[in-house]
């Protein structure tokens, strides 16, 4: 099911589908569905986010979109074409960040961008441009453990958008930070989603915050467990930005999306 | 060095940003410090370093149980980068032990090594705490471009 704001109908041409998961479900242990089937369109352009308790599969979707995962059922396109291994337009931003520890954080950067097949100097420079960007520059020398979970996550952000994918996922990228690290991190997503500088256009957000998805997103799927499922896809096109909790608007979503997790 | 240190509040840089943008957004550039605990989910043992270093910078003002902008502290919470690391440097560079560093690195040639430091700090804190300033320093300062640290030499020395 899908529900609209009212000015959203006035949006006539939904942007094309980046990528499309048709009756995707996935097993464990070839017996038990965890998730699934689930239909899924994300769009070239949008900021979409999945939202729900955990065990309602959001990582798990995450995981296939970007190729990590291979559903047991069904399929999934990128750009009409069946995606099979890892998602190449697709990048990662993890919870744990998931950075080398022996490594510096130009090196931690830089580190995705060989793969590529760009030179050194290039690699380097590419690195440069992205840690610039996410307010990192300083820092090129420290080594991850010299840094706050807040700093840690931006490094994880520009390795991610440094490798310059169409598609960044975030996989719950706030939720090992403290509040105030958060929000400068979402800011800067937002910031950078909207900036010119950024070739990345098209986000995914998996997170259990229904105020963080409704301050950040074009669309929010929510999903529930048991198996993991999509229970409504809801639209917030016409909600204008920057949003916060206290707006009644915003609130009336929020308290509408706690309804269908209730 | 000075003979005695305000020792720097053990704040990660990146909260005390996100302070001054939560303040930005607050009517007036002003809240109750009970209201940052309680609802954004702190301990107010977590909160003090954080509220004390956005002091310290003079980015903001605390009076009885008001915490607010000041003029400075609102320019640096609307301005962009490069302008808000090059802003948070100039600050820097009025905490003693941060200005120290900065010139003994430029006096010494683009390096100092962080032992004579470490040592001096000594006289005044615990080793650990010692250690914990000069960290703190040093996040801080790479932050403002200020000073960064070679680890294969330890030494301080100047940013890329």
């Amino acid at each position: 099911m899908t529900t609209a704001l009212p000015e959203a109908a006035l949006d006539a041409a939904p942007a094309a589908a980046l990528l499309r998961l048709q009756a995707v479900e996935q097993f464990y242990g070839g017996r038990i569905r965890i998730l699934g089937p689930v239909d899924l369109d994300v769009r070239e352009g949008e900021f979409l986010s999945l939202v729900g308790p955990s065990g309602c599969g959001k990582s798990t979707l995450l995981r296939i979109v970007a190729g990590l995962l291979h559903p047991t059922r069904g399929t999934v396109l990128l750009r009409g074409r069946p995606l099979s291994g890892v998602n190449p337009a697709a990048a990662v931003v993890f919870q744990s960040f998931a950075l080398f520890p022996w490594l510096t954080v130009v090196d931690n950067v830089a580190l995705g961008l060989e793969a590529q097949g760009l030179a050194l100097m290039e690699r380097f420079k590419r690195a440069q441009k992205y840690i610039d960007m996410v307010g990192l520059s300083g820092y090129e020398r420290a080594y991850p453990r010299e840094l706050s979970r807040g700093m840690k996550q931006l490094v994880g952000l520009a390795r991610a958008l440094a490798l310059e994918p169409e598609l960044l996922c975030m996989d719950q990228p706030f939720s090992a930070l403290d509040v105030l690290s958060a929000r400068t991190v979402r800011d800067l997503v937002l910031d950078l989603w909207s900036s010119t500088q950024v070739k990345t256009k098209t986000i995914l957000l998996v997170t259990h915050s229904i105020e963080e998805a409704v301050a950040m997103s074009d669309r929010v799927v929510v999903m529930r467990p048991n198996p993991g499922h999509v229970t409504e896809t809801v639209d917030l096109r016409a909600l204008p930005r920057p949003r916060r909790a206290d707006q009644p608007a915003a609130r009336e979503v929020i308290d509408r999306m706690y309804g269908l997790l209730g | 060095m000075a003979q005695h240190l305000d020792p720097l509040p053990h704040a990660p840089i990146g909260m005390v940003l996100g302070l001054l943008e939560h303040l930005r957004e607050a009517p007036g550039g002003r809240e109750d410090l009970y209201k940052l605990g309680g609802p954004m989910g702190y301990e107010l043992d977590e909160l003090l370093p954080v509220t004390e270093a956005a002091k310290r910078l003079g980015l903001v003002t605390v009076s009885k149980g008001d915490i607010e902008l000041t003029a400075e502290g609102r320019s640096l919470a609307t301005a962009e980068e490069p302008e808000r690391k090059r802003r948070v440097g100039q600050r820097l560079q009025q905490l003693p032990l941060i200005s120290e560093i900065r010139r003994a690195v430029e006096e010494g040639d683009g390096r100092a090594p962080r032992r004579q430091f470490l040592s001096e700090l000594q006289h005044q804190f615990s080793p650990v705490e010692a250690q914990r300033q000069l960290s703190t320093a040093l996040d801080w300062a790479r932050y403002g471009e200020v000073f960064d640290f070679d680890p294969d030499a330890e030494d301080f020395i100047l940013g890329s």
